[in-house]
């Protein structure tokens, strides 16, 4: 089953969100099983989600023509809590639904919307994004890579970085020049490439964890139908832009993109009894300010997506989200090396327990770089929110 | 308005805005400095005009006691509207201390007695909870109520940093009696009663000590242990005061980036310097997110949730932080203006130091918060 009609639906579309919230604890209970955490592989993940999506849990806020359940904001809320202790068994969907899937319900056509949207919401489709480059990375409008017409088909040449997931992606949304004569975001345009198509090839690039979630994309003469434009031609500025708040969005508050709430406060709580510094003065602080920052990171979600929903404009808050996210990953990370002590920097090989700790630590960095930097944002926040006079060229 | 904005009803815009003007018209700059520089601290007739005109010191009381029944969300929206420009009136120690208090755990007797008062603006009223320690849990309370001759109670000893108990009516005294805590009523004039005002930080809110000796009360508790119901009262205030520190964050934002806007330097606006604007940003980020803890404990007040004091606790910790920072900060943005006394921001800066500690610390939440997550 491809299409996620609603024949695959059994939920009950009239479910309160109470009965919502005992049936996805029930399924929970029932499906998943912590002891395979560290067995997980993205294959694991691709069935758990669909299987989620199968049972009536995923893209529930999404429009019923789309693959989703037309549901209120508080039924994804409930996804975001109960799932938050299980990231590790589903597919990450910020990216392809939070960020993609979005734009392409801004932008895309219908048959855009229709052939993708509820395969993205099911974990049959991934998607990633092409726009940094190595001389455009937070000034992406100095992007180069371009695309020519050519018959019916637009043709790309140049060099993209940072990009993630891209080996086990789909479909990307491409920020490329069209028009080489326009300068900035004069000329730029948006369009959907196919990641399997010849001439895509993917670099992965090695992070500071060891692992690498990011990659350098060479485009050698790669073909993508005219039909794959998003927005208009030379102005795909304003796509790229919507698509950078949606990623705020996504990556922070976290609105209907299927993101779960990572919640490190019960496993450092964990941690910190089993090592015996509970009472540590130094670490309830820490643990207090991990918990704090992750509920405000939650309140700060519930407030946008309520105020979405009430359709507000509201402008780029997710910037706001985006430098709590910062801010709640590295009060974890930075607490989870405080309780751990020495055990945190040095561990028996293949101890994967004992190496998570350090792991969360080199991760955080990220969080304050990836999707725009905390520098970025806090200017987002001052010339967009606020709206202070843009620095002079 | 916060850039996220609260979901409200239009009943619910409606008294935000009502009470939004009340508070431009009586907290400008000329009323709030005569009312430091006055006796009293406030004007009587901007007491009245509240209670006569607007209902706010009724608002949260039950309709039987003769105030409006209305909840915690329109509490809150009231407070917030209060802390954004601090008019002066003994509004906080009546209706976020002692009504709570009397709502809580006051008796059927008591709750007849004093609510209509309190609820009309007829008597202002404070509690007194705080001993040397300064600490504002019930179990620190030592200070005892003896038993005397007619059934009543006498009192003897000092509480601290009593709000407003230079202008009391009535106050609300926590004291030990043979059964555990309890909540006393005493006349601000009662016989072996000596106020003595105190000099404070924050020049918007008066503090006194209380000396009693023998002084007759009024139990209004009941006989048994007060301590939950206790607990519970001061969770509401410490909604009230959360909200006022929203209030005064959205103001102090707005006084940050309109002055970053105006002020040139260097032949051009300072707000287009991006130290200036990421310190905006950061004031911003702070504000959003103490509006949001906030606006999220209120709502679990309203909804009765179990997990109200993790939600409380929550909010008192961060939004007393994070008010300073922005009081700290806004004076910063204004650079040496904003160091005068003329300036209005040394009042807010001093009003947040002052509520940071006032109901319990940050520390001393985030204590709280751990204890009641199990930790």
């Amino acid at each position: 089953m491809t299409n996620g009609s609603s024949e695959c639906r059994p939920a009950d579309p009239s479910e309160s969100p109470a009965e919502f919230r005992t049936r996805l604890q029930l399924w929970i209970a029932e499906h998943v099983n912590p002891e395979l955490k560290h067995a997980f592989d993205p294959a694991h993940r691709r069935n758990m989600t669909r299987a989620l999506y199968d049972a009536g849990f995923m893209g529930v806020t999404w429009p019923r023509e789309y693959g989703g359940r037309a549901l209120p904001a508080e039924y994804q809320t409930i996804v975001n809590k109960e799932l938050g202790q299980f990231s590790w068994a589903i597919l990450n969907s910020i990216v392809t639904v939070g960020i993609c899937a979005r734009t392409l319900l801004d932008f895309g056509t219908e048959k855009h919307r229709l052939d993708h949207i509820p395969r993205m919401l099911r974990g049959d489709e991934s998607w990633t994004q092409l726009l940094s480059e190595p001389g455009a990375g937070s000034d992406l409008a100095s992007a180069s890579t371009n695309a020519v017409l050519d018959g019916e088909d637009y043709v790309l040449n140049g060099q993209k970085v940072w990009t993630s997931g891209a080996l086990a992606a789909s479909y990307a949304i491409a920020l490329v020049r069209t028009d080489p004569s326009g300068r900035r975001h004069a000329g730029l345009s948006a369009m959907i490439v196919d990641m399997k198509a010849p001439g895509v090839d993917i670099r992965p690039l090695r992070e500071m964890t060891g692992s690498a979630l990011f990659n350098e994309i060479f485009l050698d003469d790669v073909h993508t139908s005219a039909t794959n434009l998003l927005g208009p031609l030379n102005d795909g500025w304003q796509v790229v832009s919507r698509m950078l708040t949606h990623e705020r969005f996504a990556l922070s508050a976290g609105t209907d993109s299927g993101r779960v709430d990572h919640d490190a406060f019960p496993t450092l709580l964990a941690r910190a009894r089993e090592r015996g510094v509970l009472a540590d003065p130094a670490v309830r602080e820490a643990l207090a300010d991990v918990f704090i920052q992750q509920r405000l990171l939650d309140y700060l979600g519930v407030g946008i997506r309520e105020a979405v929903q009430a359709k507000f404009d509201l402008g780029p808050v997710g910037s706001l989200g985006k430098l709590g996210t910062a801010r709640a990953s590295r009060a974890a990370a930075e607490a989870g090396m405080l309780i751990g002590g020495m055990e945190a920097q040095a561990w028996a090989a293949g101890d994967l327990e004992g190496a998570e700790q350090a792991l969360e630590l080199l991760h955080f960095p990220k969080t304050g770089i990836a999707g725009g930097t905390t520098e970025i944002q806090k200017n987002i926040v001052s010339e967009r929110l606020l709206g202070l006079p843009r620095e002079r060229k | 308005m916060t850039l996220v904005p609260l979901v409200l009803s239009p009943e619910r815009t409606m008294l935000r805005d009502t009470i939004r003007g009340f508070g431009s018209r009586f907290g400008d700059g000329v009323s709030v400095r005569a009312a430091i520089d006055s006796e009293l601290g406030y004007e009587e007739s901007v007491w009245r005009l509240m209670s006569e005109q607007l209902g706010l010191q009724g608002l949260a009381v039950p309709e039987e006691y003769g105030g409006s029944g209305f909840g915690p969300v329109e509490s809150f929206l009231v407070f917030a509207e209060l802390g954004r420009t601090l008019p002066p009136a003994p509004y906080f120690s009546t209706i976020a201390l002692a009504a709570s208090v009397l709502l809580e755990v006051g008796d059927a007797a008591a709750r007849k007695q004093y609510l209509p008062a309190l609820a009309d603006g007829s008597v202002r009223a404070t509690v007194a909870i705080c001993e040397d320690s300064g600490s504002w849990s019930p179990d620190a309370v030592a200070i005892q109520a003896r038993p005397d001759a007619d059934g009543g109670h006498l009192i003897t000893g000092v509480k601290r940093y009593v709000i407003d108990a230079q202008t009391a009516d009535a106050v609300v005294v926590i004291a030990r009696h043979e059964n555990g805590v309890g909540a006393f009523v005493i006349d601000a004039d009662a016989p072996g009663v000596v106020i003595e005002p105190l000099v404070t930080l924050d020049l918007t809110r008066r503090q006194g000590v209380i000396r009693m000796e023998r002084t007759p009360a009024q139990l209004i508790s009941g006989a048994g242990d007060a301590t939950a119901g206790l607990s519970r009262a001061l969770d509401r205030a410490v909604l009230a005061l959360v909200a006022e520190q929203c209030g005064g964050a959205e103001h102090l934002l707005e006084s940050a980036r309109a002055y970053a806007e105006l002020r040139e330097q260097f032949g051009r606006p300072i707000g287009s310097f991006q130290a200036i604007k990421h310190k905006l940003a950061d004031m911003a980020f702070d504000t959003e997110r103490m509006w949001a803890a906030a606006w999220q404990a209120t709502r679990a007040a309203e909804a009765d949730d179990p997990d109200l004091a993790v939600a409380v606790s929550l909010a008192k910790s961060f939004c007393s932080e994070a008010y300073f920072r922005l009081a700290a900060e806004n004076i910063q943005i204004h650079g040496g203006i904003g160091f005068t006394w003329e300036h209005e921001a040394h009042l807010y800066f001093r009003r947040a130091k002052s509520s940071e500690v006032i109901l319990g610390s940050p520390v001393e939440h985030r204590r709280r918060l751990l204890h009641e997550l199990g930790a």
